[in-house]
């Protein structure tokens, strides 16, 4: 798109430009080109994964069964997550990565491009894997994404597939991460010290480490359940001495490290554009790496936070309890840094800003019921209900999916040369940050009362929120159109308006991606930059 | 790309690839490392499967209610019950209980009792001295079979546990 333009008018010039069909996007080892690829494949999935939840929200509804059956609502629920989770958020985040990570270290491409390609290929047919399942016998998981035993041996056909589906998926997040830290290492412009890198890359280089610390630690958990489903080894059945509590131990050791995987960039893309509409430098940039850095360490040690309820010793609870509330401090040294940004700044509120403020607000609400979740008494009554799914959407919608929409309004007009409809872009705001309030918050109030989660019916007590929390959900989803609309209409040509280089005022004082031209040429840094902008500092 | 730079690439991407087996094997190790950490701290109800030399002195001052239950794993065909749901002991005192089991279909059966307790905390200090869930049991078609356990509660066993519940799961393991 932006490329196809710089090549026709480059074409003389440059020997080398993207190949010409079709073919250019499965056999490119160009950085844009599969960051391109991986943010597209993510927007698809966020609607794939959206019409799952849209099931689960028209089945609730109203009380009692309307639309699917019991075993198909439970599909939903575990495929509506994965899909997000391993197909949407994951996958945008290492799309902005490709995009972003070597125009502003000043490299010219990332540092294993080959392999670049083949991870964003084992995603695809990964999740497609994954999606066939919907069609098996048996159905699609029904289990939870979490995947536990012994439940989740009970499903029909589908099992290995998923599995193997998980595989892929972890392989190309492997690959990924290898290719993001080897970049970062090797291929920095020469003045591009660690300590001088844009937030946004610090967070992904200590994300990759973190993928590939749990990746390979959830494949052996679920190998370890396709063999007890296929081989007769009893790693999590009681009947051979196994246990399925251990399971969830090694699950959730890869599992609360995985959350942050979708968090910690979140912060790294907020990091990046509070400063440029606040117009100041980011305030306390190395507390941010240092705080980055502690979430991440923090992650492995609190683990057992989501299995307060399984019977643990009291030493056990306290440990967990005490571990997970230290995760508040760097969390809150990073909400206190980017309120500092903004204070006394010239803030202007593009549609990129107003999504990045109701990120920095939302995820805090987000954040306090994570602590309140945090208290192992508190925990008893929380856990698997309705509160902690209004817990961990405020996390990851209002946060990591409103921060990927900040990005890609902050980002689309530099890489196409496409000025985005600022009108639009506010009307979609506003449709998201609303419709998202009136989804998730009811949410808490039925898990106060009681509502279970991953259930297709429930009892009358419940009715009224879950319709208001029903009606916030087609809201949201519905909303959604407006920007794959807004998103191909600036990829077409957008308001017609020519950007500048900087796009933003000033934002070349902000990062390196600011000083190329508008849109981006299909290669850039072939020499690395001599001069690094110091705003940030 | 020039040469030290893929030179620096392979080494960055050799080391990263190390961590990558590393972290799988640890998820490997985990399993025994589980296993010893609950058999050291006598967490998640596991029981030593043990026979041990015991020499308590019987408290007669206490008594504690100890009942037992009975269940089956998924599949398992028994019928499976306590002669006694409930006694009453003193702590340090050997009680004999015993169990029947019945082979409900008419193939021979080979199956296992695991026995757990609970509360968990308590777990400790309940001894099994014998009992048949140390062995595979073997079930003629149709057999009915009279099964016993035999066990000791620790009388150092703190003040607040007036009731203990000991639990036997059949599972059925011919294949």
């Amino acid at each position: 798109m932006s490329a196809v333009t710089a090549e026709h008018e480059h074409d003389d010039h440059h020997d080398h430009g993207p190949e010409k069909g079709l073919l250019r996007w499965v056999i490119t080892t160009n950085h844009k080109d599969i960051g391109t690829l991986y943010l597209l494949f993510a927007l698809a999935m966020f609607f794939v994964g959206g019409i799952m939840a849209l099931v689960i929200r028209a089945e609730l509804f109203e009380p009692g069964m309307q639309f699917v059956s019991p075993q198909f609502f439970n599909s939903m629920t575990t495929m509506h997550a994965l899909v997000m989770v391993f197909g949407a958020v994951m996958p945008a985040f290492v799309g902005f990565a490709n995009w972003q990570i070597p125009l502003m270290i000043g490299a010219p491409d990332m540092a294993l491009p080959r392999m670049n390609n083949m991870s964003f290929w084992m995603l695809v047919g990964g999740v497609l894997l994954l999606a066939s399942t919907l069609f098996m016998e048996g159905g699609a998981p029904a289990s939870g994404w979490t995947l536990y035993p012994p439940l989740v041996l009970q499903t029909g056909a589908a099992l290995p597939f998923a599995i193997f589906s998980v595989h892929m998926l972890g392989i190309s997040s492997i690959m990924g991460a290898i290719n993001i830290i080897a970049t970062i290492f090797n291929m920095r412009a020469p003045k591009m010290t660690l300590m001088k890198m844009p937030l946004f890359v610090w967070t992904w280089l200590i994300t990759a480490f973190l993928l590939i610390a749990i990746m390979p630690v959830f494949a052996g958990a679920v190998t370890m359940l396709l063999t007890d489903r296929f081989f007769d080894t009893s790693f999590f059945n009681a009947a051979g001495g196994g246990d399925p509590v251990l399971y969830q131990h090694i699950f959730w050791f890869f599992g609360h490290p995985e959350v942050y995987v979708m968090i910690l960039p979140t912060f790294g893309v907020a990091s990046t554009i509070i400063p440029v509409f606040a117009r100041k430098p980011l305030f306390g940039y190395s507390s941010m790496v240092y705080a980055t850095a502690a979430i991440a360490f923090l992650s492995f040690i609190v683990w057992a936070h989501h299995m307060f309820t399984v019977g643990m010793p009291m030493a056990g609870e306290l440990y967990f309890m005490y571990a997970t509330m230290l995760i508040a401090i760097p969390t809150g040294v990073k909400i206190f840094n980017w309120t500092a940004t903004m204070w006394r700044g010239s803030m202007t509120f593009e549609t990129p800003m107003l999504f990045s403020i109701a990120f920095v607000v939302l995820f805090t609400m987000g954040g306090f019921t994570g602590l309140m979740m945090s208290m192992a008494p508190i925990d008893f009554q929380y856990h698997d209900t309705y509160f902690i799914v209004a817990h961990f959407h405020y996390t990851l919608v209002p946060a990591s999916v409103f921060i990927l929409m900040a990005g890609g309004y902050f980002w689309l007009p530099k890489w196409t040369g496409n000025m985005y409809d600022e009108k639009l872009g506010k009307l979609h705001f506003w449709l998201s940050a609303v419709s998202v309030n009136i989804l998730f918050f009811p949410q808490h109030f039925l898990g106060l009362a009681g509502m279970p989660r991953r259930i297709p019916d429930y009892a009358v007590q419940f009715a009224d929120w879950n319709m208001v929390s029903s009606v916030g959900a087609f809201i949201f989803g519905f909303s959604q159109l407006l920007f794959l609309y807004i998103v191909i209409h600036t990829i077409k040509g957008g308001t017609g308006e020519k950007v500048s280089d900087e796009v933003w005022e000033d934002a070349h004082k902000h990062g390196l991606e600011w000083t190329l031209p508008s849109p981006v040429p299909y290669h850039t840094f072939a020499t690395p930059p001599d001069k690094i902008p110091t705003e940030h500092f | 790309m020039n040469v030290d730079l893929e030179q620096r690439n392979k080494k960055t991407v050799r080391a990263l690839v190390i961590l990558v087996f590393v972290m799988f094997l640890f998820a490997v190790a985990l399993i025994p490392l589980y296993d010893i950490l609950c058999e050291i701290t006598g967490i998640n109800g596991k029981t030593k499967q043990e026979s041990a030399v015991l020499d308590y002195k019987i408290d007669t001052q206490r008594e504690i209610t100890l009942e037992f239950i009975t269940s089956l794993g998924a599949g398992t065909d028994l019928a499976f019950k306590a002669d006694k749901y409930e006694i009453k002991v003193h702590p340090g005192e050997v009680v004999t209980m015993s169990f029947t089991a019945s082979n409900k279909t008419d193939q021979r059966m080979t199956a296992k009792a695991n026995p757990s307790v609970t509360p968990g905390p308590s777990v400790g200090y309940v001894k099994n001295t014998e009992c048949f869930c140390f062995d595979t049991q073997v079930f003629e078609a149709g057999e009915t079979k009279h099964l016993e356990v035999q066990l000791v509660i620790n009388p150092t066993l703190p003040e607040h546990y007036k009731r203990l519940t000991f639990g036997l799961t059949f599972f059925d393991t011919t294949n």
